[in-house]
């Protein structure tokens, strides 16, 4: 059955009254079959000539939202994303005028309104950069995106169960999308200071699981990359946690860095983990076999292998550190080879170095081993007169789940 | 429209075959690490615990390992079985640089 213009008015009037939220996010979607029929019905229509038909027939802004729906389609259909995401934006900023005069029934159509103008600006920026123009839509969505969060964050009239707030973390991590597509990355402080500064939101645990699985990936992103381990290595495994155990590429994407955190950490991931990841358990499971093993040039081979792929995300410099695990186990095979003596001579050390395939003097031998005495992972001292290092007998190599700052750089 | 284009890839970089071939032995394909790729869209809103791997902890904290409980992760895994051509060549090196005092095993 098509659908001509009156009709959808009837339809939205009719979710509106209902306050349906599920079946007006139906109605603004242009992928709905209504589209295509009101694309017809308006072929070659000018906007005012839309306008007229229109304006006036159903509640403001709805009618100009009709509107603004029949022009976002038309330009889907004709091929015209730049034009179509100017027109979403337009129908998103009209949206928003009546969204902040309700409570928040009207959520599930905002997040698919907000997930349509990111999408058509991901399209437009393809579309324009292939046709090598510049093309900035993924910006412009990230800001009206912004603004329906505000309006989402202070809403301070509607009943708690059925207020704007529901949709603040939705809707701040559609923002951050934006912003990581664009790498825009430091805009996203903005975002997390201002939702900081909101401290009546209900808590992020009682918000439904996949706004604060997306939410808390994007946390862990964030910290990941301003070099804040411990933060991120917490967000992402209550993202990994918390996640959809059926949303398989989103618990791959989290895992690839929540594991090299938890490495770091001395937490390998066990193969019952890896199992179910194989793309991880090809790339990380020659790191982990390497630490397992304290074997630092099958390691090395391994960050060569990889180098490019670890530097395109961002993850080289993270498992180049976890490659003092692999030393400390070259270290500790010498002491479990030495029977565990508490006197081990700087050149026994340097001499399993080198049959490891670490090729260095003695005088780096012993700086290697200051290291990784200062870095917590033998307890002892160096005697440096009679080049010999004195380890503690009790606990000598602690757990590396033990060690109190894992993550200290140095 | 736009969903299933907004996880398209951009096309590669178009090269000659013969120059792939060498790139692509050294760079493993990640599939879907590849650096465009997003967090996706959840298919549903809510789930519960039994849907996550939550159920993996028997009410341990998350993120513990096997000794606390949690089988995904290890944390101890030092053994004090060294391959024996390790200590081998460790013992002879030894021997032969010391003059075969063994200073290393006095206590």
């Amino acid at each position: 059955m098509t659908v001509d213009l009156s009709a959808y008015l009837v339809q939205i009037a009719e979710a509106l009254v209902s306050e349906n939220g599920p079946n007006l996010a139906y109605l603004l979607r242009p992928t709905s079959p209504h589209g295509k029929d009101l694309c017809k019905e308006f072929r070659n229509a000018s906007k005012e000539s839309i306008k007229v038909y229109c304006e006036g027939m159903i509640e403001s802004p709805w009618d100009l939202i009709a509107m603004q729906y029949v022009l976002v389609t038309s330009c889907i259909v004709k091929k015209r994303p730049g034009e179509a995401f100017k027109e979403q934006a337009q129908l998103v900023t009209l949206f928003l005028r009546y969204f902040t005069q309700n409570s928040g029934w009207t959520l599930p159509a905002l997040f698919s309104i907000l997930r349509d103008l990111r999408d058509l600006a991901f399209d437009a920026d393809f579309h324009a950069k292939y046709n090598g123009q510049k093309s900035e839509c993924m910006e412009e969505a990230a800001r009206v995106i912004s603004k329906a969060f505000g309006n989402c964050m202070t809403d301070r009239t509607s009943p708690p169960g059925e207020s704007r707030k529901w949709g603040t973390y939705y809707v701040v991590g559609l923002v951050l999308k934006c912003y990581f597509r664009v790498k825009l990355i430091s805009l996203s402080k903005n975002i997390l200071r201002a939702l900081n500064a909101h401290p009546d939101l209900p808590s992020l645990s009682s918000y439904p699981r996949s706004h604060q699985v997306t939410y808390r990936y994007y946390l862990g992103m964030l910290s990941f990359l301003n070099e804040d381990y411990a933060k991120s290595e917490q967000e992402l495994t209550v993202a990994f946690y918390h996640c959809h155990t059926g949303a398989h590429s989103n618990q791959e994407r989290i895992l690839t860095y929540l594991i090299p955190l938890r490495i770091l950490r001395g937490h390998l991931p066990s193969r019952e983990l890896m199992q179910r990841f194989p793309v991880l358990d090809e790339l990380f499971t020659p790191f982990i076999a390497a630490i397992r093993a304290g074997d630092p040039s099958a390691y090395d081979t391994a960050l060569e292998k990889w180098e490019r792929r670890l530097v395109d995300l961002n993850l080289w410099l993270t498992l180049d550190n976890a490659r003092e695990l692999c030393i400390r186990g070259v270290f500790r095979k010498t002491w479990v080879v030495s029977e565990k003596s508490t006197r081990i001579p700087i050149s026994m050390f340097h001499c399993s170095l080198r049959i490891s395939g670490v090729h260095i003097s003695q005088e780096e031998a012993e700086c290697l081993v200051a290291n990784m005495i200062y870095k917590g992972y033998m307890r002892g001292y160096i005697s440096h007169e009679k080049q010999m290092v004195v380890l503690a007998s009790t606990n000598t190599f602690p757990r590396l789940a033990d060690r109190p700052t894992p993550y200290a750089l140095s | 429209m736009s969903s299933s284009a907004s996880t398209s890839k951009v096309p590669e970089e178009t090269k000659k075959p013969e120059e792939q071939t060498k790139e692509e032995n050294t760079q493993p394909h990640l599939g879907s690490l590849e650096e465009d790729d997003e967090f996706e869209e959840f298919a549903t809103a809510d789930w519960d615990d039994s849907q996550t791997d939550l159920v993996h902890l028997n009410g341990t904290a998350p993120g513990a390992a096997k000794s606390g409980g949690d089988k995904l992760w290890e944390d101890n895994w030092d053994d004090d079985d060294i391959e024996e051509e390790f200590s081998v060549q460790l013992r002879n090196e030894l021997t032969k640089s010391s003059g075969g005092s063994g200073e290393a095993m006095q206590h």
